[in-house]
């Protein structure tokens, strides 16, 4: 069992390594200039030149890349080139949106994805699941900020129920966190919808319902708890919609938040601050992947059998 | 979902284990299925009108509660074509739009028509026009070449390396296996639109370099699925008989592998066609698609917002199209998963313990 974490840990280690070496080369060594971008379209070469060595570009790729792991191994993610600030002081900075509107939305998306799972499966085959479930199609089809746009339109122009404009309440967190939620809840609630009807069909569910049990306590003690270990380890591609849709919900909704931070950056031709962002981004998602591992050991007790076994 | 409970009833019907589809195993001449799918065929005809004559006239002992099955069974399988139907419908439109928008559109789609800035939905502009006077639905019809070719580009380069990278490994297994997976670790490790946000960061925004970022993201799903395919396959006896008789891996992989693992991949393929689509408009949204004078359904939203309070017309209706585009070329390709990948399916019973993909796990 200790084993097994501590190489699954290592695995963890090594994949973080291996993005950071990833982004390092598209950043650093894919053709376009990073000393043109910065010095802008119409430049003079010398100028371009100039901006090469400023911020040692001219150096030999294999030197760069030891440098850059050296400083990342000291915690230093770089300095913006165009706010001369430290990388990860705007970073750390801009984090507790980002956390806040991804947990909120994860939270969100369990309840509606649970829930809304549960109702489906319970009433399987019938017009109330087909429902859900084409809601759920329409939905994965739907770009995530055209959905948002749609429910700025009709919740704040047409009905003025919320604002969007950040005025020191919560209230204009609705529409980010519920948008976000209910994108990422649908392959939870196919996943729970999915695993409930499988589960209902097993031998034990036959057994139990053999020896008397209620129709109710069945399927929301016995069988749900079943459905719900593949649904934990859903959340690692949760967490993967999370990151990606709070890019653009960010921006859409033009909150703070380390996504927003990207794409601005990317604006300003700010690379140091792009590959923090992405990086830091990459290193929560291999984290969230490495938690759910374990939990899954923790509260299922197959898979430590299997561990045993093997 | 609707086909799902189709296969039950057949199942039921001539116990017919989840296997390839009825029709499929029927094309074998004299193979066991062979005389059940003529049988299923003969008694076609009188699914279709369920009338009681039908049901007396079926060849089976047929009982009442039989009799509802089936005609359920025809009902639904109506609904099930009218959905296929209706994308198959959809998704001839878009193509349409995107190889002749001229025959499609009423105006040039830069054509400014200066009374009708920002006017909505009337008879000369039916989907209205936006901040620049240009009519939006014309501006839709247009915009459906860049989805499409971006969609399908990004699909073809992404399965491209995808399965090249997924049969190696698979087929080759060891170390070259373990190689490719740890890639494939890492290169999901970078949530999709990030790595496409850094790839355009590095080149700059063009039409090459969307399909690039769209194709890069997709890459280890076909990769993962297809490894396990190839692993699967490996070790059966045609595999082993051909390598025996000196075939090449190259010829191998080409003539044997391949061919077994084309069913998943199309699969993919087509459900990734949405995907790119998707990805390519959030892209666009955020300032790194293509932004010259092509139009595009991401970046015309992108544009509309702007006049959101003013013009609903102008996001609504470019959002509308895409929406449609990605729901049919979805249906389209769950549709081909049911009919080419029966394993696949969430609970349509187990498959027998002998299938290759069993083996693998």
């Amino acid at each position: 069992m200790m084993r097994q974490l501590l190489a699954r840990v290592f695995a963890s280690i090594s994949v973080v390594f291996g993005a950071v070496t990833l982004l390092f080369l598209i950043l650093n060594w894919l053709p376009g200039d990073p000393a043109t971008l910065i010095a802008g379209q119409d430049a003079s070469a010398e100028m371009i030149e100039r901006v090469r060595t400023q911020i040692g570009l001219g150096r030999p790729i294999g030197e760069q890349y030891r440098d850059y792991i050296a400083s990342l191994l000291r915690g230093d993610l770089g300095t913006s080139y165009v706010t001369r600030e430290p990388v990860l002081d705007r970073i750390s900075s801009q984090f507790p949106a980002t956390l806040s509107l991804t947990l909120g939305a994860s939270l969100v998306a369990v309840v509606v994805g649970v829930g809304l799972g549960v109702v489906s499966a319970r009433y399987h085959g019938r017009w109330l699941d087909q429902l859900i479930q084409s809601a759920a199609l329409a939905l994965v089809s739907v770009p995530a900020f055209w959905l948002g746009i749609l429910s700025i339109l009709v919740f704040s122009v047409w009905l003025g129920w919320l604002p969007v404009l950040d005025d020191g309440t919560f209230w204009p967190s609705v529409l980010p966190v519920g948008c976000l939620g209910v994108f990422v809840s649908v392959p939870l609630l196919r996943l729970v919808r999915d695993g409930l009807i499988g589960t209902l069909s097993e031998p034990f569910v036959m057994t139990l319902r053999a020896k008397g049990l209620g129709e109710r306590r069945l399927f929301f003690v016995h069988a749900l708890r079943n459905a719900l270990i593949p649904a934990v380890s859903l959340l690692s591609v949760l967490i993967g919609d999370l990151l990606a849709g709070a890019v653009i919900i960010e921006t859409l909704f033009a909150r703070q938040g380390v996504g927003r931070l990207a794409v601005e950056a990317i604006g300003s031709k700010d690379l140091p601050m792009v590959q923090g962002a992405i990086l830091f981004a990459s290193t929560g998602y291999v984290l969230v992947n490495l938690l759910v591992d374990v939990a899954i050991v923790a509260i299922d007790p197959r898979t430590r059998a299997r561990a045993r076994g093997a | 979902m609707i086909e799902r409970g189709l296969d039950r009833v057949r199942e039921g019907d001539g116990a017919l284990p989840a296997g390839v589809s009825l029709e499929a195993r029927a094309t074998r001449p004299g193979s066991v299925w062979s005389g059940l799918a003529r049988r299923l065929e003969r008694e076609a005809p009188s699914l279709d009108d369920a009338g009681p004559a039908a049901s007396a006239d079926s060849s089976q002992p047929g009982s009442n509660g039989e009799a509802a099955v089936r005609r359920a069974r025809a009902r639904r399988l109506s609904l099930a074509q009218v959905l296929l139907l209706s994308s198959f419908a959809a998704v001839a439109f878009f193509i349409l739009c995107a190889l002749v928008p001229e025959w499609v559109a009423p105006y040039a789609p830069t054509l400014m028509h200066g009374d009708a800035v920002l006017t909505g939905p009337s008879a000369e502009h039916w989907l209205g026009a936006d901040q620049f006077g240009r009519d939006v639905f014309s501006l839709v019809v247009y915009g459906a070449r860049q989805s499409l070719l971006v969609g399908v580009s990004a699909v073809l380069v992404g399965c491209g390396v995808g399965v090249s990278i997924g049969l190696v490994a698979g087929y080759f297994g060891g170390w070259v296996d373990l190689l490719a997976m740890r890639l494939i670790d890492i290169w999901m490790a970078v949530p999709n639109i990030l790595l496409a946000i850094a790839l355009s960061t590095a080149l700059g925004p063009s039409l090459g370099t969307t399909i690039l970022a769209v194709s890069v993201a997709s890459v280890p799903r076909y990769a993962r699925v297809l490894r396990g395919r190839a692993l699967a396959v490996r070790g059966q006896m045609f595999v082993l008989a051909a390598r025996a008789s000196g075939a090449s891996h190259l010829a191998i992989l080409r003539g044997h592998i391949l061919p077994h693992c084309i069913a998943p991949a199309l699969v993919l393929a087509t459900l990734g066609v949405g995907n790119a689509i998707l990805m390519a408009s959030g892209l666009s949204f955020l300032g790194l698609g293509v932004n010259d004078d092509r139009p595009d359904w991401g970046y015309q939203l992108t544009q509309a917002r702007a006049y959101l309070t003013v013009a609903w017309w102008a996001v609504t209706f470019p959002g509308l199209a895409l929406t449609a585009l990605v729901i049919s070329v979805n249906l389209l390709g769950d549709a081909l998963r049911r009919r080419l990948d029966p394993h696949g399916r969430a609970h349509g019973g187990n498959p027998p313990a002998t299938t290759p993909r069993e083996r693998a796990a």
